[in-house]
């Protein structure tokens, strides 16, 4: 999981970084702020997960990356090419280099039901139109290899295959281009656990033998848990905590990631396992009832991402200071590649958390029902 | 789709009819027994008999003759309005579907005013700019009826501009052009077709009103439609008579729309996937589907079975349990 900052790799220049993006979708009054002051970088060889609950704008973050929403504020950079201001056929020109590839959702519906496999994985290279039909053919079968697909599959349609089949048939045709960065949208929430596996590790050897960026979007923490360097925590529109993922779900400097971890039972538990002194006051798990804000009344919860921290109505630490958007704090790391924190009280909180709860929760929180 | 097609028994029959009719259209004039434009005012309106197989009409002419004479302009006149729909309809429709607001909107307002116009008065202002004869007449048919294909095609395309496949072709930097070419025109076909055989089964039945008025087919030239019409005049004394050139006609714009039904449930297949995905249950169903057969392509050793991962396997653990649960 740290392969790429023992090998010094992280120190590169970003693949990919996203400066200060707002994105409004609609037009005029209707126009709604989905996304607002979102910073990312991505760097060679790196996963990073994009997690967040659902209408916290992963999507959206994805297809502004990719051009098919665009930001009203900020840039978007691959490598030193501002990508964010194409437009016509400059923007057709970068998607056929096939640089950066995107990987949708739902296989069933990103996957043309009237063609076959085979025209489906190479879709990609006759758009380009470089490659010769006897190339495509090569490329086509070797990408399927990648992935773990038989050739068997080539004449088979969308329909006739399985939905782990599918999934891969969706990441072929994105890595038959030789991307440098592949965004997946949730490429496991859709399948059963041994296929989900089997899609993490893939991406996992991907980066390794490739050398490929890979974001990933989930809701499901356990599923980046494994494979992730980073992680970026988006609620309602804004970036809470970016920061790399074993400290991060080790120590959640953001009140609402803490929350997000302790809600995943499995995923705390492991934590838990982990760590060296599971008894250690410093490290000891958070529980849900802890940290959540039991009246909390998100009905009046302003839709306007610039009035103050976007989680304050659900925060128990919330004070008026939480009036005010936080700005994005620097917390050290261990390991280095930055860690950033928007809470005022990112600092405090957890000692306030301690001091106040102590007598009342008990030293190894029961598991939640499932 | 060709062959998908014609699996189809319908399909099958529908061809043969069509096949039957073109060859009619061809050989029509060379098969027929008599010269349809004989008159014989002594042997009119009569019943079927040895010398008139289908009988004689109000001038004494073969009526056998007239149809298998009238195939060629009738299947001429139907084709060549129907190909003008097309043209002007269904191409239009399929690109204000792509070519974004202002083509749409201005498209929109040219079909509606098109649609204002009286066909009959239409067709005779077109042959009397243009000539008295077939085509003149067939243009105005058909450009006339383009508003039903434009409207056709524009809805059965709008459902799939917004499809992610279509999305996922434009971040390959795919043109319009060939997202339509691949992703589109194929889910559209099915549609324009039942449009087309409808609207060349009403061009056989408008020829005649037009024949009545003498535009476009002059008399004596025959057509099913023109001797439709005539029958149709003379119900007291000869009865039976329309029924001929009504199953006639009939059968034609019968087998064209059954042949159009065969090629849109052809395509059914990917009908039913569509809408499957276009429901919101579709993630459910793919799990579901995928639960119902977990050996089917879980294949653990596709990336070595022991990834340097613990969390990994601890999970895979877990699914091993789930496979066994539903083993057992």
């Amino acid at each position: 999981m740290t392969a790429t900052v023992e090998s010094g790799r992280s120190v590169d220049l970003p693949l990919l970084s996203v400066e200060s993006v707002d994105v409004h979708l609609g037009r005029g009054r209707r126009a709604a702020h989905i996304l607002s002051q979102v910073d990312l970088t991505v760097r060679p060889g790196e996963i990073l997960g994009v997690i967040g609950e659902t209408g916290s704008g992963k999507t959206t973050l994805a297809r502004t990356v990719m051009g098919l929403a665009d930001p009203s504020q900020g840039e978007i950079r691959l490598q030193d090419k501002v990508i964010s201001s194409l437009r016509g056929s400059a923007r057709r020109d970068l998607r056929r280099g096939g640089s950066v590839q995107f990987v949708f959702q739902d296989p069933l519906r990103s996957l043309d039901p009237d063609l076959t496999v085979e025209q489906l994985v190479a879709e990609g290279l006759v758009t380009q139109g470089q490659a010769s039909s006897h190339e495509i053919a090569t490329r086509v079968r070797e990408a399927l290899g990648w992935v773990g697909l038989d050739e068997s599959l080539l004449s088979k349609h969308p329909a006739q295959i399985s939905g782990g089949q599918r999934q891969r048939v969706s990441i072929a045709r994105a890595l038959v281009l030789r991307p440098q960065l592949l965004i997946c949208d949730e490429p496991v929430s859709a399948l059963d656990s041994s296929n989900r596996n089997n899609i993490l590790r893939l991406l996992d050897e991907l980066r390794t033998s490739r050398g490929l960026s890979v974001i990933i979007i989930s809701h499901d923490l356990s599923s980046l848990a494994g494979i992730a360097d980073r992680v970026l925590v988006l609620y309602r529109g804004r970036v809470v905590e970016d920061g790399p993922i074993s400290e991060v779900f080790a120590r959640p400097r953001h009140p609402y990631t803490a929350l997000l971890i302790a809600s995943a039972p499995a995923l705390s538990d492991q934590l838990a396992d982990q760590r060296p002194e599971p008894s250690s006051e410093q490290h000891r798990p958070l529980h849900v009832r802890q940290l959540r804000l039991v009246d909390a009344d998100t009905a009046t919860v302003s839709n306007d991402l610039e009035a103050g921290c976007v989680f304050r109505a659900r925060c128990r630490f919330a004070t008026d200071v939480c009036g005010t958007v936080p700005a994005a704090q620097d917390v050290p790391t261990a390991h280095g590649g930055g860690w950033r924190v928007s809470c005022h009280h990112h600092s405090t909180w957890r000692a306030e958390l301690e001091d106040a709860d102590r007598p009342r929760v008990p030293a190894r929180p029961e598991p939640l029902p499932h | 789709m060709l062959k998908k097609t014609l699996r189809f028994r319908s399909a099958q029959i529908s061809v043969a009819i069509l096949l039957a009719v073109l060859l009619l259209a061809i050989f029509g004039s060379a098969l027929a027994p008599q010269d349809p434009l004989h008159q014989s005012v002594k042997d009119f309106l009569q019943g079927p008999s040895s010398r008139h197989w289908l009988g004689t009409d109000y001038l004494g002419r073969d009526v056998l003759s007239r149809l298998l004479a009238g195939t060629r302009t009738s299947v001429t006149t139907a084709a060549e309005a129907t190909l003008v729909g097309l043209v002007f309809g269904a191409i239009p429709g399929l690109l204000s579907a792509f070519l974004g607001t202002w083509f749409d909107f201005i498209a929109n307002r040219i079909t509606d005013a098109i649609m204002t116009l009286p066909t009959i008065v239409f067709a005779i202002g077109c042959t009397a700019v243009l000539g008295n004869s077939l085509t003149p007449a067939m243009l105005a048919i058909g450009f006339l009826s383009s508003p039903l294909f434009f409207r056709v095609t524009r809805a059965a395309a709008l459902e799939f501009v917004r499809a992610q496949y279509v999305e996922s072709a434009e971040l390959f930097g795919a043109s319009r052009f060939r997202i339509v070419r691949v992703h589109v025109l194929n889910k559209v076909i099915p549609t324009i077709a039942v449009a087309a055989a409808m609207s060349a089964s009403a061009a056989l039945l408008i020829v005649s009103s037009l024949t009545f008025l003498g535009i476009g087919v002059v008399p004596p030239a025959p057509t099913w439609g023109g001797v439709l019409a005539s029958d149709l005049s003379y119900l007291n004394q000869a009865p039976w008579a329309p029924i001929v050139p009504a199953v006639l006609i009939m059968l034609t714009a019968g087998a064209l729309n059954a042949l159009a039904d065969a090629i849109r449930d052809a395509s059914g297949v990917h009908v039913s996937l569509l809408s499957a995905a276009s429901s919101k249950a579709a993630t459910e169903e793919a799990a579901a589907t995928e639960l119902t057969q977990p050996g089917d392509d879980a294949d653990p050793a596709f990336l070595g079975a022991n990834s340097a991962n613990p969390v990994i396997d601890k999970i895979d653990e877990e699914a091993a349990d789930v496979n066994r649960h539903s083993a057992a």
